[in-house]
């Protein structure tokens, strides 16, 4: 009985994140399969330490904290699968929508160059589709410091992207 | 560039395809809650500990549950090797088992005794018959004890066979058996037999410890063994074992190779064994190479001897041949000296010869004698002794010098050195002083420096702030001037846009009242004229007049348009 009041309320907190999660996800790991695995997991860790969360205005902080290790945690293990990955060589080969695709690639190139906080800013904002405020919430910082971090990201993604930077092969 | 990147993320968003249901989160959820492995932890954890508890019991407890309990056992086993070990050397003397290297290890006494006493006691070793005396009659001229000679079944061979158990333990794979029971009730002579038994091999024992329990049995044996036998290994000097229980006896086995040579001993009882290694085949080696080393010492020795013999000769030819020419330089000299006799006066010489002659050699040293005394009275003694006085006040005199030279020298020596003293002190003086202005001087310069180079950075912040001053004004001008001309285009524009609706109107009145002041045609004849002029004029332009000329030029074919109109409706009416 208790198990199920549980479970309810934390679909009630999780629903209207869960789209916005996934887009995250999507963006970070840039597979869906991938981000698919990564949400379901992070919905079970979420779950089961959901008994742990003691303000539940934090859950968003709580979901996407969780989120973020497990994403770390599989970029760790990747370094020590092979160097070659067939299926992502071939998707970059041969991509459905080369024009898109190509423009995305350089969008999320640059934006693996940022620093992660800023990174995960502008996902937050510009991808998942979430206010300043709640950034605020999910990084657990100031309104004003997450604003920083979008301007100066967006700042940094510009210079990154201007072709003054493009290096010219003649 | 905001644009581009506000399109960039758009693009991107599109791209995002991952769909998950939520329904699909759902069961993954309902799928959580049901009892899974990790849930039921704490009862496996319980199982296994509670199955390895019970399985540790069961085998602790398994062995003990036997039909007779096994007595316990501690033995304490001590090697320790002496810095006395019997190490082969060329004379090697501890009676009575004293050996030359000469001789092969069969050839030394203690092993021949054992090697008869065994070719003596064939039979009684055989398996069908056990009852005989044992090997312990080593020694033959010895009367055999009349207990001997009963049946006594100590020392006997268990394996008249060889036994090719201990196969592993080396290269000789056959060895014969003898067994030695001690018990309470013969220990005695059973230990007794046992020394005697080892000392045939060249192993001593001694017996440290030996006690009985209530139940006759043995409760502890200590002992120790040494050798003096090179033919022993190192194990069995200083061997100590210590055997602590409860036996109702206790056996020695003894393991004799082919060679008669003690190979093992074993000490065992129902639940005790200990097996000693006793005969080292590594040091009969060593003792072979030693008798090897030995021989060719012993080649090396004569040939040194003979070479020593022949070297004497030698000397002894030298020596005669160096006796002969002494003698001969001898004969020569007497022959000079003869010869500066004759230089004597004729009756001097004749007088020696005569004594010569008469008192033959001995006489000849007197007549020396008188003969030298002469002519040393010739000597100038005193003119000698005179010039040797002088010599020796001149040396003096000299002496003398010295030493007043040597106080002059150290007295300037001391004064110079004084001068020095006096002379480093100014100037070290000196040259504090120098060091002293110097570093004023170089703290003054850096103080020059550091305030010119504070002007220096303050001169240009100055210029900078000046120059950065310029630039905004320049800016804040160009500014101004930028929003001068877009206002006085947008002025052009209004002014353009006001003579065209004038003009419109003009035109409009001019067809109400039908009183066309100047024909339509030949305004936009006009019209078409400036517009040339303008279009002619545009090439020239610069991009700014290129510009208002341009507006100008699109405002003046609107009226054109306007003039055919008002034309092309005049006509028609």
């Amino acid at each position: 009985m208790k198990q199920t009041k549980v479970q309810e309320r934390f679909m009630e907190l999780y629903k209207p994140n869960h789209q916005k999660l996934l887009r995250y996800c999507e963006s970070i790991l840039k597979d869906p399969v991938d981000a698919k695995d990564l949400v379901s997991e992070t919905v079970l860790i979420a779950l089961e330490q959901f008994a742990k969360l003691k303000k539940e205005t934090s859950f968003k902080y709580f979901l996407f904290g969780i989120a973020r290790n497990l994403t770390r945690r599989m970029q760790r293990r990747k370094k020590f699968w092979g160097i070659f990955n067939t299926e992502q060589a071939e998707r970059i080969a041969a991509p459905r929508n080369p024009l898109l695709n190509e423009d995305v690639q350089l969008l999320y190139q640059a934006l693996d160059q940022l620093p992660n906080a800023q990174k995960e800013a502008l996902i937050l904002f510009e991808l998942s589709g979430y206010s300043i405020k709640e950034i605020a919430e999910i990084q657990n910082s100031s309104l004003s410091s997450i604003k920083a971090r979008l301007s100066r990201g967006r700042q940094k993604l510009g210079q990154i992207l201007s072709p003054k930077k493009t290096f010219v092969y003649e | 560039m905001n644009k581009s990147l506000d399109d960039l993320f758009e693009q991107a968003r599109k791209s995002l395809k991952a769909e998950l249901p939520m329904e699909t989160v759902e069961q993954l959820i309902q799928q959580k809650t049901a009892p899974s492995l990790s849930i039921k932890k704490n009862f496996w954890i319980m199982t296994s500990a509670i199955i390895s508890i019970v399985s540790v019991v069961a085998f602790w407890y398994l062995p003990q549950i036997q039909p007779t309990p096994i007595p316990k056992v501690t033995s304490v086993t001590t090697e320790s090797i002496s810095s006395s070990l019997p190490l082969p050397s060329w004379s090697y003397s501890v009676a009575p088992y004293a050996i030359q290297l000469g001789e092969s290890p069969q050839h030394s006494p203690a092993l021949n005794q054992q090697a008869n006493t065994l070719q003596l006691n064939k039979t009684p070793f055989s398996s069908t018959n056990l009852s005989l005396p044992s090997a312990y009659l080593t020694k033959l001229n010895l009367p055999t004890p009349a207990i001997w000679q009963q049946p006594i079944p100590l020392l006997k061979a268990s394996f008249a066979q060889p036994n090719n158990k201990l196969d592993s333990l080396g290269p000789k794979a056959t060895f014969t058996e003898y067994k030695l029971v001690i018990r309470k009730e013969n220990s005695e002579q059973e230990i007794a037999k046992l020394k005697e038994e080892l000392a045939s091999y060249g192993i001593y024992m001694d017996v440290l410890a030996l006690k009985y329990d209530n139940e006759n049995k043995i409760k502890r044996f200590k002992g120790k063994f040494r050798t003096d036998s090179l033919f022993c290994g190192t194990t069995m000097n200083n061997y100590q074992f210590d055997v602590q229980g409860s036996f109702r006896e206790m056996e020695f086995i003894f393991r004799v190779a082919d060679n008669k040579n003690l190979k093992y001993l074993k000490i065992q009882s129902e639940s005790f064994e200990e097996l000693i290694e006793c005969y080292d085949d590594e040091v009969l080696t060593n003792a072979k190479q030693a008798q090897r080393i030995h021989q060719r010492i012993e080649a090396r020795t004569e040939r040194v001897e003979a070479e020593i013999a022949r070297t004497m000769a030698e000397v002894d030819r030298v020596i005669n041949t160096q006796i002969n020419n002494e003698l001969s330089e001898l004969k020569d000299m007497d022959d000079v000296w003869i010869d500066n006799l004759d230089e004597l006066s004729e009756e001097e010489r004749l007088s020696l010869m005569k004594k010569l002659e008469i008192n033959d050699m001995d006489s000849l040293e007197p007549a020396l004698k008188r003969y030298t005394e002469r002519v040393l009275t010739d000597i100038d003694w005193d003119g000698i002794h005179l010039s040797i006085e002088n010599s020796v006040q001149q040396l003096e005199d000299l002496d003398l010098d010295m030493g007043d030279l040597y106080i002059i020298s150290k007295d300037k020596t001391a004064k110079a050195l004084e001068n020095m003293q006096v002379e480093m002190k100014v100037l070290q003086e000196r040259l504090e002083h120098d060091v002293k202005r110097k570093l004023r001087s170089a703290e003054r310069s850096q103080r020059d420096r550091q305030i010119e180079l504070r002007e220096r950075y303050r001169g240009t912040e100055e210029a900078a702030r000046a120059r950065a001053e310029a630039l905004e004004r320049r800016i804040e001008a160009e500014q101004a001037r930028e929003e001068a001309d877009a206002a006085r285009e947008e002025a052009l524009e209004h002014r353009i846009e006001a003579r065209i609706e004038r003009e419109r109107a003009l035109v409009e009145r001019e067809r109400a009242e039908g009183l066309a002041r100047m024909p339509a045609r030949q305004k936009s004849k006009a019209l078409k004229s400036e517009i040339k002029a303008l279009e002619k004029a545009a090439e020239k332009a610069t991009p700014k007049e290129k510009r208002l000329l341009k507006e100008e030029l699109r405002l003046k074919k609107k009226l054109l348009k306007v003039y055919e109109s008002a034309e092309e409706n005049n006509s028609a009416n």
